[in-house]
């Protein structure tokens, strides 16, 4: 049975995923497949994590948000998550996981933004290094 | 056709009047107290236990009335001081704008575990809706800073965080800074600065600003 | 405590039935009246529980009901319930950082901070039996 995709879009050279509905584990792992697929493809410098309307963040999905960011990391590129809602952010500190290298922003505007800054510090420093 | 005796007579006399007691004692037990005792005008045995029964419900009633207005003046007391309770609430974790995406959260009080969690709500609404991205935490007021206060500061810093909202905590006091050390809580992803004003200059300089004279006029 | 007639029983096999079950309880949690983060609260720790059930039992199911306590409060109660294997050693799986050799948790002290009460009980071979509950403030 095929699992329903998340569209992954791309803006400039960064790719943004907004996540539409509850995602069970199977969707879960496909979505991180696909997206980390997309940026070997696409060679994004930066991706974008839209969770605006997730309303359920368990440790399951937390370690796989950690994996994309890692392994997203390992091939170059930057990971920002954007609208986590603050019911999601209060369990997810009481639940005890925590968001290993993960840089979050409230929404895709700030997102975009903090983006910008960070693959610009990135290439700062890769001329002068 | 037996005439009635003097004793069944008599009984049946005693049963009426015994019956309409009851029925009244009964009324009166399940709480209508709206009946009353009759009392023939001719006095018989039972008359004594007819006024004593009498006088007995008017204390009762009258009894109940008092509990009745003590009751809702109570009620009264009950709900100002809810109404107190609920502003004292609010007041104890305002966030204030002072700057754009800038946010200031004085608190004052003792801070216990419901509390905590009333200010991680409060300071995550007041994220969402200002958009803040740096918020200054002031604990000047807080008289005690233990390891459990430390601690919910922290769950609060970490989940403004997730919303991408950088957290800096004005206020400790060499004392609360030295006795924090000393109970070896780790305040290691904790940016802290003495007070309100540094905490300012911090924002400012995180969100890239400066704050320059105006040029005066010729 | 009294059961009230609000029952709600979601069998619990594939990681499907994790959503459907913590949907089942978000929305009892939300009728009985429960704020937006209390019922993300339950529905994580439903999450937590009923993936424990995927992973470390053939099936199990997640009630979830409205309860009244013994001075009147209203509150939800889940139990989520399976035919696995047991727990060994309880202590150990509530404590922070305990993890599985495949590097999962059972993330049960964070369901237990999550909610207001937590009950566990286990039998090797027989099955696990978790209850937790939240009371309406």
């Amino acid at each position: 049975m095929e699992v329903a995709r998340i569209p992954i879009l791309q803006i400039e050279n960064y790719l943004v995923a907004s996540i539409q509905m509850a995602l069970h584990d199977k969707a879960a792992i496909q979505f991180r497949d696909d997206l980390l697929e997309r940026i070997y493809a696409t060679k994004a410098r930066g991706l974008i994590l839209d969770l605006t309307a997730v309303d359920v963040v368990d440790s399951f999905l937390a370690r796989l948000t950690g994996d994309i960011a890692e392994m997203a990391g390992l091939m170059g590129t930057t990971v920002v998550i954007t609208g986590l809602q603050p019911e999601v952010a209060v369990t997810l500190v009481e639940l005890g996981v925590e968001l290993r290298g993960v840089t979050t922003a409230l929404n895709l505007e700030k997102g975009i933004a903090a983006l910008r800054k960070m693959v610009e510090k990135e290439s700062t420093n890769g001329t002068i290094g | 056709m037996a005439e009635k005796t003097d004793l069944d007579q008599y009984k049946e006399f005693v049963k009426e009047r015994l019956k309409s007691l009851l029925d009244v004692v009964q009324s009166v037990s399940s709480g209508d107290f709206s009946v009353r005792v009759e009392t023939p005008e001719e006095e018989d045995e039972f008359t004594a236990l007819s006024i004593e029964l009498e006088r007995m419900i008017d204390d009762l009633v009258e009894a109940n009335k008092v509990s009745e207005e003590r009751m809702a003046t109570l009620q009264t007391v009950v709900e100002e001081k809810e109404r107190l309770l609920k502003t004292v609430r609010e007041l104890s974790s305002p966030v204030i704008q002072v700057w754009e995406n800038v946010l200031v959260m004085p608190l004052v009080g003792a801070i216990d575990s419901a509390r905590a969690t009333r200010i991680t709500e409060d300071l995550l609404t007041g994220i969402t809706k200002s958009q803040a991205e740096i918020v200054i935490i002031d604990i000047t007021g807080v008289p005690v800073v233990d390891t459990s206060v430390a601690n919910h500061l922290i769950q609060t810093i970490k989940a403004a965080a997730l919303l991408g909202a950088k957290c800096v905590v004005v206020g400790i006091s060499s004392e609360v800074a030295q006795s924090l050390i000393n109970l070896g809580v780790d305040l290691s992803g904790v940016v802290t600065r003495s007070n309100l004003q540094a905490g300012v200059r911090y924002a400012m300089e995180m969100m890239g600003l400066e704050v320059v004279p105006k040029k005066r006029e010729r | 405590m009294a059961p009230s007639a609000e029952e709600r029983c979601v069998p619990v096999k594939t990681d499907l039935d994790i959503v459907s079950a913590r949907v089942e309880g978000r929305n009892l949690a939300r009728e009985l009246g429960f704020g937006t983060i209390d019922q993300a609260r339950i529905a994580t720790a439903i999450s937590e529980l009923a993936r424990n059930v995927v992973l470390y039992a053939p099936e199990g199911k997640v009630t979830v009901r409205a309860v009244v306590s013994d001075d009147g409060g209203r509150g939800i109660e889940v139990v989520c319930e399976d035919n696995g294997p047991g727990i060994a050693n309880v202590a150990l799986v509530m404590q922070d950082g305990y993890s599985t050799s495949s590097g999962l948790g059972m993330g049960l002290p964070g369901t237990k901070r999550l909610m207001d009460e937590f009950e566990i009980e286990t039998k090797l071979g027989v099955g696990t039996r978790v209850t937790v509950r939240k009371w309406l403030k």
